[in-house]
């Protein structure tokens, strides 16, 4: 059956689970994955699959099964990935035992007219618990490439302070490298969609690099913002190229690559924390009990010299 | 005399307070940026080493107790449950070598309280004393500190008495509002952790606490010595093994006169080290075994500085001449 | 009442108090300084002090500075010091004036008491001085009341509120408030104020005169170098002497019996009874207890007396050196350490003569109770279960001043010494 190019390309990979959703799901950890408890062990990381191009809105979708699912530990091994199919979509299971960044790949590839709809849902789940204390100094986890199995990988560049506690906030800049077979290609379309749609579009430069700013979508009053809801974003790259061959007896002429790319951020810590509102409170708090000490001290003063005049002959 | 007589003849006049105070300023600098020189001491420290601050050689204890214990019942025969107490023993491993001595010569919020009394004395403000009524009253506050911070973390996870799990803002409570919170971090001029987190309630509340009780941090050392020290958990959750620390302080009641300069001199004013005469071991909760007692003890062998059971510093009626005398220029322009 | 002072009859008592005081004093220092041969040089200084007790102006005093009487060691000495001041510890063992002051008091009053007031009434204070105020205790009932009668005397008594316990915070509070007022009186009697460079100056005055004397008994006890009468005649000086001047002596006394221990030149042998003395104070020129205690072989290491080790034991020990600190510290200092029987419960005092007995190797205890004192008396019940549950053999001696009783006492003590000889040589065996 034609799937009509939208559809099929947009696919993206999801923490949050759908609303009818019959499995038992906790949000674990500093980076809020979602995880799945029961059964005996460790819990396990469970992820869903979507499509669409808004956040918010995006159907949750079955995984196809010709479809090949590629899970690298933070050791850059292969390591194996249940799906779980529900009613209406598929989660991808894992059990998360090493520290640091999983990447998990959900790679199609389909012979559509005369092209090839190569489209990759790709995230990174960084797994970190400070629970049983760690090296006070925390490594730079720098991205990994998977050339070989992935043809087109869109990587975040890291930033400054990116390690095992890093989380991604709005109003940070985020760049982004397109890489084909392993090496930077231009000219790769990147649209940033931001969690209540706000969309920006981009091309990648000479080497393969995007930038945009993230920020932050909606305003509210302060009440009603909930500053500590993790939000995603979708980073949407496509790129067509001439490259053509015969995929089961059809054949094609060029090849476009969708990469989807989603990752989870908070809000600025200047929308939930004042460093003004706290030295107000601290200098309130010195100077009134400041003055509360000295009065109290005063009245009590046994020392005063006025005590020491004597009055009286004797 | 042989060499250890000679030795300990040597410590018993010599002036503690002096050697402390140049400890106290070596330790400060280790701790607020000794993790600029890749110094590591692991995450059971019995002091306020507070890993907010970037600099911080290690962890505070207290922060490792309450992620530790945010565990559910079952969790605690789990490994989990092993980590806690594997993490708690090396806690009292590291403390019973220095026993309350991590108070008085370590301690960063110590030292900091040390240096704003010799400002206040600088100046000639007086100091505060509590009577002996609120002395009663006020220390058991670090005994329900300590326990709150036990018990919010296991209510985060399990449910005590039917009632709904406390919320997970409640995460570290006490370090939310602890004062080595947002103090340390000054010591990398970091102000970050000055702030009040509008969030939601519980943050509100919590952050607000914690900048309350920064602001009286401040005004409560300068108006009475170790202030803080008398409110802390730490202090409570040590002296729970203070009975079995290897560096003691003991007195000798039969040879106490009752003179009461031990009290006087006590920062954190201990009435019972001057009235308590039966006690072989004389560190009460709050003492911070700064040894200013044992100096200020005119009578030989009264107060005595034990390790293990051997003396190494004892209060002696030269040694408390010869500090005495030590304290006065004017006597000399005088005489 | 006024007048009795010019009146002739006033005049002869004085002179004929006078001359007996005098001869009182001869006759002590006779017994102390001549019937002994090994007296220290350095005593020479304090046997001088003492014969001329009362013979001339005291050229110790400056006349500019106000001379303050104190009838108590719980009258805060650096106090005074520091106001600028001087303070002359009044307690008089003069049978002399003891038989003038029975006049205005019952027959069965303490002696001390009845001799200070007779010294007081009739000008006869060590160097015969005029105190500018009397600093009157409330400690004992009878140091108390003399103040009832300072109208009749013309004198200038102060009474100094004293708390009837030690142990209860609201004592502590009490005495500090007493401390204060006296300061706020001796202010106006000097007219200085008191200035923390001056109290500081003062309290290590005292401090320093404390060194001394602790070093003192440390040599008293390492050896028997010097004998009991000797150290209570130094303890006596510093009643009515310059207190730095009296810290230098004592000071070249000190080498002296350092001198003495190197030299292996003790005063008595080794089987001398080692006594401890409490009790009711022996003041100078009363020593009769003592004398006869060494004349009859026993040695003196230690006496718990209020005209000894309690007045100068305890430093003053003070956390910040301003006043806030160092009027209670003062105020501290002289009320929780205190032994004197008028605070109840006194445990502190069982304490220190089971304390006094371990650390000076007593073999006995000499308990003086002054007739008519009713606190010592009291406490000989408690002291005395204590020192027999110690298995320390102790000789209760009630006396007062007159010289009657001489024959009596030799043969106690006698007979007390012997007994502790044997004992030692029982247990030596």
């Amino acid at each position: 059956m034609m799937l009509s190019l939208q559809s099929v390309a947009q696919i993206w990979i999801s923490n949050s689970a759908p609303k009818e959703s019959s499995l038992k799901i906790a949000v674990s950890g500093m980076h809020k994955i979602s995880a799945l408890r029961g059964e005996r062990g460790s819990a396990k990381v469970i992820q869903w699959l979507r499509s669409g191009s808004s956040v918010e809105e995006s159907l949750f979708s079955q995984a196809d099964s010709s479809a090949s699912i590629f899970l690298f530990d933070p050791q850059e091994q292969r390591v194996a990935v249940e799906t779980k199919a529900d009613m209406n979509s598929s989660a991808f299971v894992f059990k998360n035992t090493e520290e640091g960044y999983y990447n998990l790949f959900y790679l199609t590839e389909k012979v559509c007219n005369d092209t090839l709809m190569v489209s990759c849902a790709s995230r990174e789940i960084l797994n970190h618990s400070c629970r049983n204390g760690h090296a006070k100094e925390l490594k730079y986890i720098p991205y990994k490439t998977f050339g070989k199995d992935i043809p087109m990988q869109i990587v975040r560049e890291r930033n400054k302070g990116d390690d095992l506690h890093y989380f991604v906030t709005s109003g940070e800049r985020l760049t982004f490298r397109a890489l084909h077979d392993g090496k930077p290609i231009e000219g790769v379309k990147m649209t940033l969609v931001s969690q209540k749609g706000w969309k920006n579009v981009s091309y990648t430069n000479l080497e393969g690099v995007a930038s945009f700013e993230l920020i932050q979508d909606y305003f509210t009053n302060w009440n009603m913002f909930d500053v500590k809801k993790v939000y995603n974003y979708l980073l949407i790259a496509e790129k067509t190229l001439p490259i053509s061959g015969i995929r089961n007896q059809k054949s094609f002429t060029q090849t476009k690559y969708v990469t989807t790319y989603s990752e989870a951020y908070l809000p600025a810590k200047t929308n939930y924390m004042s460093l003004v509102w706290g030295l107000i409170v601290f200098l309130v708090t010195v100077i009134i009990s400041f003055i509360v000490v000295y009065v109290y001290r005063h009245k009590r003063n046994v020392f005063k010299k006025h005590n020491y005049e004597y009055t009286s002959k004797y | 005399m042989n060499i250890l007589q000679n030795i300990k003849y040597k410590a018993d006049n010599a002036n503690v307070s002096r050697l402390r105070f140049w400890i106290q300023l070596l330790t400060f600098i280790l701790i607020a940026y000794g993790g600029y020189l890749f110094i590591h001491i692991g995450s059971q420290v019995p002091t306020f080493a507070c890993p907010y601050n970037q600099g911080s050689p290690g962890t505070c204890y207290l922060i490792a107790m309450q992620h530790g214990l945010h565990l559910k019942w079952s969790e605690l025969v789990s490994y989990r449950g092993l980590a806690f107490f594997t993490g708690f023993l090396s806690f009292i491993g590291f403390f019973i070598v220095f026993n309350k001595a991590w108070c008085g010569f370590i301690c960063p919020l110590g030292t900091l309280q040390d240096w704003i009394t010799k400002l206040r004395y600088r100046i000639g403000i007086r100091f505060s004393r509590y009577d002996s009524l609120s002395f009663q009253k006020l220390k058991k506050v670090k005994y329900v500190l300590l326990i709150l911070l036990i018990a919010i973390p296991l209510g985060m996870s399990n449910s005590f008495f039917g009632l709904p799990p406390i919320n997970h803002d409640m995460q570290a409570p006490f370090c939310q509002v602890c004062p080595g919170r947002t103090i340390m971090p000054l010591a990398s001029a970091d102000t970050s952790q000055f702030f009040i987190d509008f969030t939601n309630k519980t943050t509100l509340v919590m952050s607000t606490l914690g900048m309350l009780i920064t602001g009286l941090f401040f005004v409560g050392a300068f108006a009475k010595k170790r202030f803080f020290c008398f409110f802390c958990p730490m202090s409570a959750l040590q002296f729970m093994f203070s009975r079995i620390g290897i560096l003691r302080l003991t007195k000798n009641g039969s040879k106490c006169t009752k003179c009461g300069n031990c009290y006087r001199v006590c920062d954190v004013g201990i009435l019972g080290i001057a009235e308590d005469i039966t006690s072989k071991n004389i560190v009460k909760d709050d003492c911070m075994m700064c040894f200013k007692c044992v100096e200020a003890c005119p009578e030989d062998d009264c107060l005595d500085v034990k390790v293990f059971n051997a003396k190494i510093f004892s209060s002696t009626q030269e040694g408390f001449f010869k500090r005495y005398n030590q304290q006065d220029k004017l006597v000399k322009k005088n005489e | 009442m006024k007048d009795i002072q010019q009146s002739d009859r006033f005049q002869r008592v004085v002179k004929t108090a006078s001359i007996h005081y005098d001869m009182e004093i001869s006759k002590t220092m006779a017994a102390i300084a001549d019937n002994f041969s090994d007296n220290p040089a350095a005593m020479k200084y304090f046997y001088e002090k003492h014969r001329d007790l009362i013979r001339s102006e005291s050229d110790g005093h400056q006349p500019l500075k106000k001379i303050i009487s104190t009838l108590c060691i719980h009258v805060p000495v650096e106090l005074i010091l520091a106001v600028g001041a001087i303070p002359v510890r009044s307690c008089t063992g003069a049978y002399s004036t003891d038989q003038i002051g029975a006049e205005f008091l019952p027959a069965k009053s303490c002696p001390m008491v009845k001799s200070t007031l007779g010294a007081i009434s009739f000008n006869l204070l060590p160097g015969k001085i005029q105190p500018d105020l009397i600093i009157n205790p409330a400690t004992c009932d009878q140091k108390k009341k003399l103040g009832d009668i300072d109208e009749e005397l013309s004198k200038k008594f102060y009474l100094l509120e004293m708390p009837s316990t030690k142990d209860s915070e609201e004592a502590r509070e009490y005495w500090l408030q007493t401390v204060f007022k006296l300061i706020r009186k001796l202010e106006y009697v000097t007219g200085n104020k008191l200035t923390a460079k001056s109290l500081k100056l003062a309290i290590r005055k005292v401090a320093k005169a404390q060194q001394l004397y602790r070093k003192f008994n440390q040599l008293r006890t390492a050896a028997p170098v010097i004998l009991g009468k000797d150290a209570l005649l130094v303890t006596n000086a510093f009643f009515f002497d310059d207190i730095d001047r009296w810290s230098l002596y004592l000071e070249l006394l000190n080498d002296e019996l350092e001198n003495r221990i190197k030299t292996n030149f003790h005063v008595v042998n080794e089987r001398a009874p080692r006594i401890l003395l409490t009790g009711s104070p022996s003041v100078f020129p009363n020593m009769k207890l003592p004398i006869l205690v060494e004349e009859l072989g026993g040695i003196i290491v230690s006496e718990e007396f209020c005209s000894s080790s309690r007045m100068l034991w305890d430093t003053v020990a003070v956390d910040e050196w301003h006043l806030y600190d160092m009027i209670p510290a003062i105020a501290d200092r002289y009320l929780k350490p205190s032994t004197c029987p008028n605070f109840s419960p006194n445990t502190d005092r069982k304490r220190k003569i089971l304390a006094a007995i371990e650390d000076y190797r007593i073999d006995g205890v000499v308990y003086q109770t002054f007739t008519g004192c009713q606190l010592y008396d009291m406490e000989t019940r408690v002291i005395g279960k204590a020192l027999e549950d110690a298995g320390v053999q102790t000789l209760f001696v009630e006396t007062d001043y007159s010289p009657e009783d001489i024959g009596q006492l030799t043969t106690r003590v006698e007979a007390f010494l012997h007994s502790l000889k044997h004992n030692r040589k029982k247990l030596a065996l």
